[in-house]
């Protein structure tokens, strides 16, 4: 355990060194969500707002789990990356916890993940946005949104691992990050959605993550949203875990 | 050296590795003795990369047994990553990490403390001729300098074993001497050495002990010379003044053994297996034909001799 724990953090270090080196991984975290941020509220915020609802309390939930899958692609970037560069296969070589790879590239993430949050709360608070719940709630909705990238991460770095390419990982991680984000409650409420729809999207752990933050901000049930989204969340992190250290076995140099 | 006199630190017998139907490895055996360079020598896909990637644990083999140091290395894994140092075919390094940075990473994940995974970074710099360039990020580097990094990288924990994947492909010939060099030297502090390649030269320059492979076997093995000596003579190259003259020239010549053309451009003729004809002679017959020469010349038969009458399938020596 003690050696997962060394290892892992000294990889986890290595992948923060490497978020913060690459301009379009500063970028992404950075720039990118506040610039969805800025661009919804100017196009989306009258609309919503004449139909009663109160954006600035529905936007920046919406785009922090945005900007925690932009984190959770540009790790399969990163791994896809480092799997052709051959370092996977050397690190696995080496007399290192089988498990450090993993669990470095998730701390890596999770860290750039906690930055691009506090930034869109931020700018999101700036935006008019209340914790109305409290603001005990504060520690509890970053906590959740760090246990969706998490999730997310594993499941993308799945893709990262097949894919041949880095630029390739980023482009198959697209397709299902956009019918995920699109087709959630984040950008439109639930009764606009063909009936058809309506089941996928309001159970889909997007849409559940993004309506068990609005709650701990004020706006929903908290126990019921987020007893649904930690569910979900955890599973996917259990099962993907699972895949993901039989992934980093597999790799030869 | 005796190669039998110690027990080997490298044993391989009857290794099988197959990718669904493909054989990469076909019963492969070979012994490396301690502290020797083996070359292990083949074409693209004769299953080197596989072997080296079943000795450094990174496959399981499907057949046939591995032991590195003792250790097996199904049963073993562990204690067998302790006792190696894996080069690969790529360097891999972190591109985004300056050099320095790069070895303190791999110094920390081998267990060093921080100040002492430092301090051998300096020391591996220095040894490696990378110094000046130890803060500026591998990106930067050119291919000699990453590959001679990367070798520094193996060295961070001193290993008795280290794999070399095919360490000068894609290197500039200077880059390649000054790896030669630094193999030689790890050598000579007693490391034993796989270095895979597919460059005769290579293996002919650094390998105490060549074994060929092909389709996932060894075909020959022995050193430089014996593997040489194995295929006889040799040949004498005879050039004519004029290269048009080739085709009378090896007619005339082929009294004194089977030719064939050498060289178009020149048009100069081999005679084959004819590394102890008296050079008078080739000079007398080709006179006698009035042919003018411009160079008469021995070659000693060079690795891609064997390797080419060894991995030629198509047409095997009757």
């Amino acid at each position: 355990m003690s050696a997962l724990v060394t290892d892992g953090s000294i990889l986890g270090g290595r992948a923060v060194v490497r978020i913060v080196r690459n301009p379009a991984s500063v970028i992404s975290a950075t720039v990118m969500p506040l610039l969805f941020f800025a661009l919804f509220n100017l196009v989306m915020r009258r609309i919503m707002d004449a139909r009663g609802f109160d954006y600035a309390q529905l936007l920046p939930s919406t785009v922090v789990v945005q900007a925690m899958l932009f984190t959770a692609m540009a790790s399969a970037y990163n791994i896809a990356d480092d799997k052709l560069s051959g370092i996977v296969g050397r690190f696995r070589s080496m007399p290192i916890h089988p498990l450090a790879q993993l669990v470095g590239r998730a701390a890596g993430d999770v860290i750039r993940a906690f930055f691009s949050l506090v930034l869109v709360l931020a700018v999101g608070v700036l935006a008019g946005m209340r914790f109305d719940a409290g603001l005990v709630w504060i520690p509890a909705y970053i906590g959740l949104g760090l246990l969706f990238v998490l999730a997310a991460s594993l499941v993308m770095g799945l893709i990262g691992f097949s894919a041949s390419s880095p630029e390739a990982a980023v482009s198959i991680a697209s397709i299902p990050y956009l019918p995920l984000l699109m087709l959630s409650t984040g950008f439109a409420p639930l009764e606009d959605f063909p009936g058809w729809l309506q089941p996928f999207v309001e159970y889909q752990p997007v849409s559940v993550t993004i309506d068990a933050l609005r709650a701990l901000a004020g706006d929903g049930d908290i126990a019921a949203t987020v007893g649904q989204a930690v569910v979900w969340l955890v599973a996917l992190i259990v099962a993907f875990a699972l895949v993901g250290a039989r992934q980093y076995r597999k790799v030869a140099s | 050296m005796d190669r039998q006199s110690a027990p080997p630190t490298i044993e391989v017998d009857g290794l099988v590795k197959t990718f669904g139907e493909h054989r990469a490895l076909d019963g492969l055996s070979f012994t490396a003795a301690p502290g020797e360079v083996l070359g292990v020598l083949g074409p693209n896909g004769a299953g080197k990369t596989t072997a080296i990637n079943v000795l450094s644990t990174l496959l399981a083999p499907d057949g046939g047994s591995a032991s590195v140091c003792g250790h097996d290395v199904a049963a073993e894994p562990e204690a067998v990553r302790r006792s190696i140092a894996l080069t690969g075919q790529f360097a891999a390094v972190d591109e985004l990490l300056t050099g320095r940075e790069n070895l303190v990473l791999f110094g920390r994940l081998r267990s060093l403390s921080k100040a002492a995974a430092r301090a051998r970074a300096d020391e591996l710099l220095e040894r490696f001729s990378l110094t000046d360039a130890s803060e500026q990020r591998v990106g930067e580097y050119s291919g000699g300098m990453r590959r001679r990094l990367d070798l520094a990288a193996s060295m961070v924990v001193p290993a008795p074993v280290l794999f070399l994947d095919e360490p000068t492909t894609g290197l500039d010939p200077r880059s390649r001497n000054e790896l030669w060099d630094v193999v030689r030297e790890l050598r000579d502090d007693g490391l034993t050495i796989v270095l895979t390649t597919q460059y005769l030269e290579e293996a002919d320059r650094l390998a105490d002990h060549i074994v060929v492979i092909d389709a996932g076997r060894v075909i020959a093995s022995g050193t430089a010379d014996e593997l040489k000596s194995g295929i006889g003579g040799g040949a004498c190259v005879v050039t004519p003044l004029d290269a048009r003259e080739s085709a009378a020239l090896a007619e005339a010549l082929s009294s004194l053994g089977r030719t064939e053309i050498d060289d178009e451009t020149t048009g100069a003729v081999a005679v084959l297996n004819a590394g102890d004809l008296p050079l008078i002679e080739v000079v007398q017959v080709a006179s006698a034909a009035g042919i003018g020469l411009d160079d008469v010349a021995r070659r000693r038969p060079t690795l891609d001799d064997v390797f080419l009458q060894l991995t030629d399938h198509s047409e095997q020596p009757a």
